[in-house]
């Protein structure tokens, strides 16, 4: 495949970060998912509700 | 502010100028001047999204929202990486199958002239009532911090971004922005820093500093069991009786509301708002343009809640020291009016008791061993401290306020986004003041091009090129562009004059777009999944989706976020019925 005209290998532009697009979604909805996790466990380990 | 401060931040200003407008060699066509010439890399249109969605607001009412309400809000982000996921999936190859200038174009393709004008009509509406909120919360802001008058500071902002972004076009927009998030990436962790820099001496750790906010309940970042679970919403009138019990859709923040409403909230903005879905058309390809993309996918959550601790320690720097009883300089100069300065006086007083039981309350349980929640005694009178300390400022705020209710009762006018400019006004030192004051500045203008450029866009392509002169000249289309874009940012900067706003703006402003997202999310989904659809269809479902939005908000309590499932199901209830009885001609 040709070069494009600013240089760079059109191989490594169509090339989908971590292999593949599937793998790439699937990691951003599972870190997702962790950051949710994660505070969940803050607002466990932190917070108290005021008490009414 | 001393003059280094002037220094850095004229300098700054400079620089954001002259970048911008350097940019105008590549704006010398239509492709140019609103997609950069397909050709701005990923990185690029990937900041200058998160700098577009990262306002002023972010900055001065995200700290604010955090200070008053805790980590809560950063629920209503947890849709946005599945939303960008989604968007990746269906959108972005749609929109880049074609080289459109706006993604309502394609909508004409699909369905033809009047959903494509409608669909770009609700966006023109959309962001123009945003925009003058957008350049009204840093005005005041800077006002209060430079000693200027808040119309000053509105045509200020409004000026010079109205100005290189008129010159510049989309690429001005795009590579600023790069700069101007740096920059309030920068004076965010500054705060930040100053603020760690100042509490770690007094609690020991980071952890007893969490440990004592959240014995405040300011650290309920997740809301897993909602407070209601009843799933008939309650009409306003039952709401203002006290009649009933609040439904499930009356509650702003926790978990569901983020993911499921916020989903569609953002899907709609990044998707389907022009001032967003134009980053991507500018990179080279489809797959340019999903990487921009992914990229908030990863950021923005863990960069709301960074923002909103940063409000949290605000809160805890407040508690252990002086804190000012209003916060907002038009409060302070109405407290000293003579009609209200007696009143005042005494609140102040109270307050000022409130204050120093709160902190003895709050040092008596940080010298506790463990966990907070085992001290229950200590817990309970650190608890009642903190509301007390609330119910003063509330009654100080509702008294000098002037703001009423419905029924012309005195009502709280809260003063959300004054207080990170008045913690920087009084703690930041030279310099670090000045670099601060310049992020806010960053924010405000990187938002408000982006929008400016979008409405241009817009109003060019969907309808001064498609109504008014449909055979006009590559020359003659970007030299009314340009004016254009010198309308939309007088009509922004007049609209920010005359803006009124109190409470929270950033929660404005999702509000005001969720009336809208919903909507124009359903004519994409109908696009891409109704095959029957036609015009009618298209337009009709657009009217279904904005009337089942109104008559929701006009008749019972359902908190905004949710409005963009409304819009959403309207569009496609009435869209997919008549697509059903008219379906589309082949």
């Amino acid at each position: 495949m040709a070069d494009r005209p600013d240089g760079e290998p059109a191989t490594t532009a169509t090339r989908p970060p971590l292999g593949s697009w599937a793998l790439l979604y699937l990691v951003v909805c599972v870190l997702a998912l962790v950051v949710m996790l994660l505070l969940y466990w803050f607002t466990q380990r932190f917070n108290l509700p005021m008490a009414s | 502010m001393g003059t280094i401060d002037w220094l850095v931040f004229f300098a700054f200003l400079a620089y954001v100028v002259w970048d911008g407008v350097r940019r105008r060699k590549g704006a010398n066509d239509l492709e140019g001047y609103y997609a950069g010439g397909r050709s701005i890399p990923w990185w690029a249109a990937g900041l200058s999204i998160m700098a577009t969605q990262a306002s002023a607001i972010t900055v001065i009412g995200t700290t604010g929202q955090g200070h008053e309400f805790g980590m809560e809000f950063v629920q209503s982000y947890f849709g946005l990486p599945f939303a960008m996921v989604l968007l990746c999936i269906f959108l972005v190859p749609y929109y880049r199958s074609r080289n459109v200038l706006t993604p309502y174009e394609l909508l004409e393709e699909r369905f033809g002239p009047a959903s494509r004008s409608m669909a770009s009509l609700i966006f023109l509406c959309s962001r123009c009532l945003a925009l003058g909120a957008v350049i009204y919360a840093p005005s005041v802001a800077l006002s209060a911090i430079l000693g200027l008058d808040t119309a000053a500071a509105v045509l200020v902002i409004g000026a010079l971004t109205t100005g290189y972004t008129m010159v510049g076009g989309v690429s001005a927009v795009i590579w600023t922005d790069v700069k101007q998030m740096s920059v309030i990436l920068l004076g965010l962790l500054l705060v930040f820093g100053m603020l760690l820099v100042d509490l770690w001496p007094q609690f020991g750790s980071f952890g007893a500093m969490l440990d004592i906010a959240g014995a405040a309940d300011k650290l309920g970042a997740l809301e897993v069991v909602p407070a209601h679970d009843g799933l008939w919403p309650r009409t306003h009138a039952d709401v203002a009786a006290g009649v009933g019990e609040p439904s499930f859709w009356e509650e702003k923040y926790n978990v569901w509301a983020g993911v499921f409403g916020g989903l569609f909230l953002h899907l709609s903005y990044f998707g389907c708002d022009n001032s967003q879905a134009q980053r991507l058309l500018t990179s080279r390809d489809a797959d340019q343009s999903k990487k921009s993309l992914l990229m908030s996918a990863f950021a923005k959550v863990p960069m709301q809640g960074f923002v909103l601790l940063i409000g949290v320690l605000m809160w805890l720097f407040y508690a252990t020291h002086e804190q000012p009883l209003l916060f907002k300089p038009d409060h302070v100069a109405a407290a000293e009016s003579p009609a209200l300065a007696g009143q005042v006086a005494a609140l102040e007083v109270e307050f000022a008791t409130a204050h120093e039981e709160r902190k003895v309350a709050m040092r008596e349980l940080a010298a506790l061993d463990g966990d907070p929640a085992n001290h229950a005694d200590e817990l309970r009178r650190y608890q009642a401290a903190v509301v007390a300390v609330e119910h003063v400022r509330r009654r100080a705020r509702t008294l000098v306020g002037g703001a009423t209710d419905e029924h012309g009762a005195p009502k709280d006018d809260r003063d959300t986004n004054n207080i990170f400019c008045r913690y920087i006004l009084d703690e930041m030192p030279p310099i670090l003041l000045g670099l601060i004051i310049a992020a806010i500045f960053a924010a405000a203008m990187s938002s408000i091009d982006s929008v400016l450029n979008a409405l241009s866009g817009a109003t060019i392509i969907d309808f001064y090129r498609r109504w008014l002169r449909p055979g006009c000249s590559e020359r003659e289309a970007l030299r009314a562009g340009k004016f254009v874009t010198l309308f939309w940012g007088a009509i922004a900067t007049f609209t920010a004059l005359f803006f009124a706003g109190g409470g929270s703006i950033i929660e404005m402003i999702n509000q005001v777009g969720s009336w809208f997202y919903g909507s124009l999310l359903g004519i994409f989904v109908m696009a891409l999944f109704v095959r029957r659809a036609g015009d009618l269809a298209g337009a009709l479902g657009l009217v279904g989706g904005m009337t089942a939005v109104l008559v929701v908000r006009a008749t019972v309590h359902v908190e905004f976020l949710w409005y963009n499932v409304v819009g959403l199901l309207g569009v496609l209830l009435v869209g997919g019925l008549t697509a059903l009885i008219a379906p589309r001609r082949t």
